[in-house]
């Protein structure tokens, strides 16, 4: 099949937000107002993401992230522009699409709160009309990798955050979507329960050929599982391409902060040394810190490793401590949206 | 896809069982809550009991209806309100939905929301209503067809105008509900579309003026379920019209409704994450 499993063009949501009025009878005054401000949440988005794709959707909060997300499962109805899901119209053809996707939000649990969470995967078998088979061999094949059956007969009220997300994205494979739409699945949950998720995502999109497009806060998760990342900032697509053209577009530093056993000198706010093999390779002293013996140095991943820059450092003096600090996501779009960076960038 | 050659109908039918009954087992996970509940409601019901009594022993009639045709409006539009509130609870707390986006949820399944949202809470807690109009119920019409103001046959017709009533009630709750779509809070309207009009038709409409009478038989509709048929089959004029104009205005009202209903659906703005 050459459908692409979601195809938007000048996509547009506008949410018109009534005036708050001041002044005399203001509340009385709000009631009959027909003055808005409108919002443009997503603006002239436009792409395509084929079968089997793994998709990463990034952004600063209220960039129009799950804007997009719900216009694609059909909750919202967008504005202006084209939307075609799986070959449906999302907004028109919400019912019959649904049965062909998956959603999670990481935020709100889809299960029912008070009963065992096999209940709720019964539940959602009935409601997708998944025979008896079906719903066996599906609870067969996740129940040992996530670890369902840990938690099979406990109330979903009483799980932790991790085992909730892992039922919530079992629940929503039980109909065998061929998409699956995630709204910030890792949120609030630590290292390990978020490997263990991503592990899980990366057999669903591999072995079992479901599309994904997922949504995070988190860049690690998008480094580690898509291969095609799209932003969005203030509505708009500013970047669509793979991880590494978005690393090397962005050319972002990674801070390296290292606490001496004693102040080293010669080392300055703002100087620059060479370091690695590489001749672009370059370490820029971005702050001293006397009283804590520390320095913290910035360099490109691209051009110097980790351990060359640890080992140049190491010949100021004894090391006590080192911490890493990866850039954030906000600093990457920050990045793409400075003047330079921005050329060239989409297509 | 359809993988069952059962109908749609069928199909819809079976899975509100099922969720209804995932409800109401997700209700007794809290026992002494739910007993509580109970306990409270057969305060309100005793209460509510005594003020209409004292009312009828007082006045003994109420714009020429005695007590017991007072006693059988009363019931039929109190187990219409019941009902109402046993099927479609969650419309009447339906501002909870909006103000926290809970209703995405409902959206992405492969029925239709209303489906999904009235099988999320069918509230036995709430039976009182339908206890107080069988109650009502069970001390008038053995009265009333004893002394032959309605034979059996106008029994049973009094009996279904409470699934009438629900329909009346069932609409008006859906399109307030589907005010929420623009308007977010509708605590205050419901007052004003759905419990102060279910109250004003517990008495005859003879004894409002004029334009809330025709208020209570137009938009806000819910004395059409009760008082229409009541005058007719307890002989206070009308005529077999009374019966036949209250289900085709029902009908209509509910569909308008859910027409609406679709349309506010197309509105929904969620809430950020």
């Amino acid at each position: 099949m050459d459908r692409p499993a979601i195809l938007a063009q000048q996509l547009e949501k506008t949410y018109n937000i009534p005036k708050k009025l001041t002044g005399k009878m203001a509340r009385l005054r709000q009631l009959v107002s027909r003055e808005v401000h409108s919002i443009r949440a997503v603006d002239n988005v436009s792409f395509s993401v084929q079968e089997g794709e793994f998709v990463g959707y990034i952004g600063p909060n209220g960039a129009g992230k799950s804007t997009t997300v719900k216009m694609l499962a059909g909750i919202l109805h967008p504005t202006s522009g084209k939307l075609l899901v799986n070959g449906l119209c999302p907004a028109n053809q919400r019912q019959q699409l649904a049965w062909h996707i998956g959603v999670v939000f990481g935020q709100r649990t889809q299960l029912w709160w008070d009963l065992p969470t096999r209940d709720s995967f019964e539940l959602l078998a009935a409601m997708y009309e998944v025979s008896r088979q079906q719903y066996s061999a599906w609870l067969e094949r996740f129940e040992q990798m996530l670890g369902l059956h840990e938690f099979l007969d406990v109330p979903v009220r009483r799980l932790s955050l991790g085992q909730r997300m892992r039922a919530d994205l079992a629940a929503a494979l039980l109909h065998r979507p061929a998409l699956l739409l995630l709204d910030e699945p890792t949120i609030g949950l630590d290292v390990i329960a978020k490997n263990r998720i991503r592990e899980f995502l990366r057999y669903v999109n591999a072995e079992e050929r479901v599309t994904i497009v997922l949504t995070s806060h988190d860049l690690r998760d998008i480094e580690q599982l898509c291969k095609r990342v799209m932003v969005i900032d203030h509505g708009n697509l500013v970047f669509d391409g793979s991880m590494s053209r978005l690393r090397q577009q962005a050319a972002l530093p990674t801070t390296l902060k290292v606490r001496y056993l004693s102040m080293p000198e010669h080392l300055y706010p703002g100087t620059h040394m060479g370091c690695g093999t590489s001749a672009q390779g370059i370490l820029r002293v971005l702050s001293i810190e006397p009283e804590s013996t520390s320095v913290s140095v910035q360099f490109d991943r691209n051009q110097v490793s980790a351990a060359e820059a640890l080992a140049r450092m190491h010949m100021f003096g004894e090391i006590v401590d080192i911490s890493m600090e990866e850039p954030l996501i906000e600093q990457v779009i920050r990045r793409l949206l400075e003047p330079e960076g921005k050329a060239g960038l989409l297509g | 896809m359809n993988p069952h050659n059962t109908s749609l109908f069928c199909r819809a039918l079976r899975l509100y069982v099922k969720l209804v009954g995932a409800s109401v087992r997700s209700r007794m996970q809290y026992p002494f809550d739910f007993i509580a509940s109970l306990l409270i409601q057969a305060v309100m019901v005793l209460y509510d009991f005594v003020l209409i009594a004292v009312i009828l022993w007082r006045f003994t009639s109420i714009a020429s209806w005695d007590i017991y045709e007072v006693g059988a409006l009363y019931a039929v539009s109190r187990l219409g309100f019941g009902l109402y509130r046993l099927f479609c609870n969650e419309l009447d707390r339906f501002e909870a939905y909006i103000v926290r986006g809970e209703f995405d949820s409902m959206l992405v399944r492969p029925w239709p929301s209303l489906l999904t949202l009235l099988s999320r809470n069918l509230d036995l807690g709430r039976m009182s209503w339908i206890v107080q109009g069988i109650g009502v119920m069970a001390v008038c019409l053995p009265a009333l067809l004893r002394r032959g103001s309605l034979d059996m046959w106008g029994a049973l017709m009094l009996l279904a105008c409470s699934v009438l009533s629900l329909a009346l009630f069932a609409a008006v709750g859906l399109a307030t509900a589907s005010a929420a779509f623009w308007i977010v809070r509708i605590e205050e309207l419901q007052v004003f579309t759905v419990h102060a009009p279910g109250t004003a038709s517990l008495y005859p409409l003879d004894i409002y003026p004029g334009w809330l009478r025709n208020l209570l038989l137009t938009v806000l509709p819910v004395g059409v379920g009760n008082y229409i048929p009541c005058v007719y089959l307890l002989g206070k004029g009308g005529s077999w019209l009374n019966l036949v104009v209250p289900p085709v205005w029902a009908a209509i009202c509910l569909l308008a409704a859910y027409r609406l209903w679709r349309l506010a659906e197309t509105r929904y703005h969620s809430t950020g994450s």
